[in-house]
């Protein structure tokens, strides 16, 4: 009997895999399935910092004020984030000492709930941001918002108090993090629920999250905006770049993010799929510690400068999906000045640099590989064989990601490759976390006198003409100095299927699913 | 006997105890900073600060064991920052999984491996023998990683005949309502067919995989005790009274040649148990192991530290089982 038992199962097995392999079926009509290289960690928009959560808060949440966008002559609409637009504020006005903004909600806006947004709502939700600690808290002082001058004036009116006239305050505003909550919610299941579960004003409804597969959003009908486009939004989990790539051309997902460069040409000959890549403001820099021997002579750094084969990076690593950093601040991002970059490859500049410098027969140095980017290995690669050729040896250390976060963040290490995307674009929060001699980001002991000076009076400066005018006058200083060897700027590539439109770039990289339709 | 299982679960606090504390410090001495794991690059070093003093980091190592043992006493898990959910129920969420491609892969080495080693023994030198021994050799030996990557390009890649080695579901067929965890089970019961195949051929190639080595083992083991107990006076005894082969085979002699057996499977378990690392991080299955593994690269201490306290909790646990099942298999081992 029991020999029976075992062989019948074995026949069930053996049957069902004779029945052979279903394919994914057609994808539902009014269904956008979007392929994602991972499940995001939080929904507590106090707390997240990856695409996925961010991702979705956006779609759940809506904030004050949002980014508006520009159709640009080639067809593409992108975001733009000096263009502030209103969203649950219908209008706002500012004192004349630019000190205090006065907003004026929205009437009859709902959560998907049915409490009604209003003042009280922005105030729980400024207190919240200001009372936990983390990016939140810390964009409140970025944006110089005084927690103690946050105010409800009626019912549908709030003001809010800057410390200090601040050119990025409504920018901050539009941010996920700023994404306005529901008090009741709150105060009945508590902060760690927000963690995993969210209910907002938003175009769309979260059905579930799982980090390990995904994330359903179901469109929420009462959008005060009218309803989206589609009904129902899937996030998939899908790790393995080849395999979002191989969904993508099967048909059997509707868009892919993260698609990696070197698919993008095959990608564009395939049928049913278009590729949308946009130059983003995300950038990769080889950083080299100014405070350590021998790259606290700038004359070094400019030799290496002059050693990297940028061509071949931006060609043959990143398959020309990306274009060359001509600054620390990138293309795209406002105060942008590129003009001041002189560094082609050319060896023999580096080698008549290095012995200016005292190393006429170069030296050794410890690079550390920070794990999870194929792109950063290659190219690190490609830099030691070049920097060979004067004499320069780089010992590449390979490290886990966690390992190299927290030496880089105890500026240790002596030189190494990075890519950083600021949350606000903007080159005061920019320059101010990398390269003011007090940056919180600046690793690498970067400390010109003469750059703080002009960040310190670009961030008093309340006119936005003058203020940009003076970021533009720093960067030239710093691309002398170069702290940095500036490698390239990422293009943001996204694959999606004929017949799914409405995509818009914004430099957050962050995908809204509000205008998307199928 | 019960009360030899119940000294047996209290020698087991002790050993948990012992447990938290390895996990406790090896956590710790992991290089990243979990503070700056949550609060990403871009928040000035007092906002670090803040969020270091909020996730308890800033108090001395034993102020933390302390807080985390007493949290535990209250079946508390922590708080896994990197999931959004309490550590408890993500090991809730993701432990069927790898309870049941754990399962299914010992089910096929017990399934092929017993027989085999049966087969191999009583025609010891034969065909069957010379094949038995270079499956184990090859199982013992091939890298789970490697032989799961064939297995996709052989039968994902070239064959079609599996779908996309991701998951325990295709995202088309949809989530089958969760009444046990196991995918399997769980679309027997709702009669989801479409669910049960697409669940049973995603099964499939991980718990090969990860079968193998435990398979060349047990087969091997059953051979060598089958060899040993063949030449006992009592196998000459029951043949000489007449008795029918198979029934001589697998009445008596397997049934005390798989004593050592037992042992080696209930070792097995925690084997798989840990290869199963391997084959979920390779076939995206969304088990503990991913999950762990996820949790390291996180630098995320409470799920690696509830990890660590149910595999040790696991382990001790199957291994009193075997230590029961003995007494079935040779009713002269006395408990005491």
């Amino acid at each position: 009997m029991r020999k029976y038992t075992i062989g019948t199962l074995l026949a069930v097995l053996l049957l069902v895999v004779a029945l052979g392999a279903g394919t994914t079926g057609a994808l539902a009509a009014g269904t956008i399935t979007i392929a994602y290289s991972e499940g995001g960690h939080t929904l507590d928009p106090v707390m997240a910092n990856d695409l996925t959560s961010d991702t979705v808060i956006l779609a759940v949440y809506d904030q004050l004020v949002t980014y508006g966008t520009r159709k640009l002559p080639d067809g593409r609409v992108v975001g733009v984030t000096n263009d502030i637009r209103p969203m649950l504020a219908e209008r706002w006005t500012v004192s004349p000492d630019k000190k205090v903004y006065t907003f004026y909600l929205r009437k009859n806006v709902k959560f998907s709930n049915g409490d009604p947004v209003n003042a009280d709502a922005v105030l729980f939700t400024l207190n919240r941001i200001a009372n936990t600690p983390g990016n939140g808290s810390f964009l409140f002082q970025v944006a110089s918002i005084d927690p103690k001058q946050v105010k409800k004036i009626d019912d549908y009116t709030v003001q809010i108090g800057l410390t200090r006239p601040n050119a990025m305050f409504l920018q901050v505003l539009a941010m996920y993090t700023f994404s306005i909550l529901d008090p009741a919610v709150v105060k009945e299941h508590g902060n760690e629920w927000l963690a995993s579960h969210a209910v907002g004003s938003g175009p769309f409804k979260l059905v579930s999250w799982d980090p390990a597969n995904g994330v359903i959003l179901d469109a929420n009908k009462d959008y005060w905006q009218g309803p989206p486009k589609v009904d129902r939004v899937v996030m998939q989990v899908i790790p393995e770049s080849s395999n979002r790539v191989a969904f993508l051309k099967a048909g059997s997902v509707d868009m892919a993010v993260e698609v990696p460069p070197k698919d993008v040409r095959d990608l564009r000959a395939a049928p049913g799929v278009i590729i949308r890549s946009d130059p983003s403001v995300r950038i990769l820099y080889f950083a080299m510690n100014c405070g350590v021997k021998p790259f606290d002579n700038p004359k070094v750094r400019q030799a290496i400068s002059y050693a990297i084969p940028y061509k071949q990076l931006i060609n043959d690593v990143m398959y020309g999906q990306a274009q060359q950093l001509r600054s620390p601040v990138p293309d795209g991002m406002p105060g942008y000045n590129g003009s001041a970059w002189h560094y082609s490859y050319d060896l023999k500049k580096a080698k008549k640099l290095l012995t200016e410098a005292g190393y006429p027969h170069g030296f050794t140095f410890d690079f550390t590989l920070g794990s999870g980017f194929d792109d950063w290995e290659q190219d690190a690669v490609l830099i030691q064989a070049s920097l060979a050729q004067i004499g320069v040896k780089m010992n590449i250390t390979r490290m886990a990601r966690p390992q190299f976060l927290q030496l880089m963040s105890q500026k240790k290490l002596t030189a190494f490759i990075s890519k950083w995307t600021s949350f606000v674009n903007d080159p005061g929060y920019h320059l101010g976390f990398l390269l003011d001699g007090k940056g919180p980001a600046n690793y690498i002991n970067y400390d010109n006198p003469k750059v703080d000076a002009l960040l310190a009076e670009a961030s008093k400066e309340t006119d936005t003409a003058s203020r940009l005018k003076l970021y533009e006058e720093a960067q030239p200083y710093i691309v002398r100095d170069a702290p940095w060897a500036f490698l390239y700027q990422y293009a943001r590539v996204v694959g999606i299927r004929k017949g799914v439109s409405g995509y818009i770039f914004y430099p957050d990289e962050l995908i809204r699913f509000y205008p998307l339709s199928k | 006997m019960a009360s030899y299982v119940l000294k047996r679960l209290l020698y087991l606090l002790p050993t948990l105890f012992g447990v938290t504390v390895v996990a406790f410090v090896i956590t710790r001495i992991l290089p990243g900073d979990p503070a700056l794991m949550v609060a990403g690059q871009q928040v000035s070093q007092a906002t670090l600060e803040k969020v270091r003093a909020s996730m308890g980091l800033d108090k001395p190592l034993l102020t933390q064991y302390f807080f985390y043992l007493k949290a535990l006493l209250r079946g508390d898990l922590g708080f896994a920052w990197h999931t959004g959910h309490p550590v408890l129920r993500d090991l809730l969420t993701y432990f069927p999984a790898t309870v049941e491609l754990t399962l299914t892969s010992l089910l096929i080495a017990l399934v092929l491996g017993i027989p085999l080693g049966v087969a191999s023994a009583t025609k010891s030198g034969g065909l069957l023998d010379h094949l038995s021994r270079v499956i184990a050799l090859v199982g013992v030996s091939m890298p789970i990683f490697w032989l799961g990557l064939v297995l996709i390009s052989v039968f994902f890649v070239t064959l079609r005949w599996v779908p996309a080695p991701m998951g325990r579901l295709s995202f088309a067929v949809g989530p089958v309502p969760s009444y046990t965890g196991s995918v399997i089970l769980d679309s027997l019961l709702s009669h989801n067919w479409a669910a049960l195949r697409d669940g049973l051929m995603h099964l499939l190639l991980p718990s090969i995989a990860l079968s193998t080595g435990t398979l060349a083992i047990v087969m091997r083991m059953t051979r060598a005790s089958m060899l040993e107990e063949l030449g006992k006076d009592y196998v000459r005894t029951a043949r000489a009274k007449g008795q029918r082969e198979a029934l001589v085979l697998y009445k008596h002699t397997l049934k005390n040649a798989l004593i050592p057996t037992v042992t080696v499977i209930g070792l097995q378990i925690g084997m798989l148990l840990g290869g199963a690392v391997i084959t979920e991080t390779i076939f995206a299955w969304p088990g503990m192991g991913r999950y762990v593994t996820e949790s390291i690269m996180a630098t995320d201490y409470a799920p690696v530290q509830g990890f660590a306290l149910l595999s040790a909790f696991l382990y001790a646990i199957i291994n009193l089982g075997v230590d029961i099942l003995y007494g079935f298999l040779d009713p002269r081992i006395r408990y005491s």
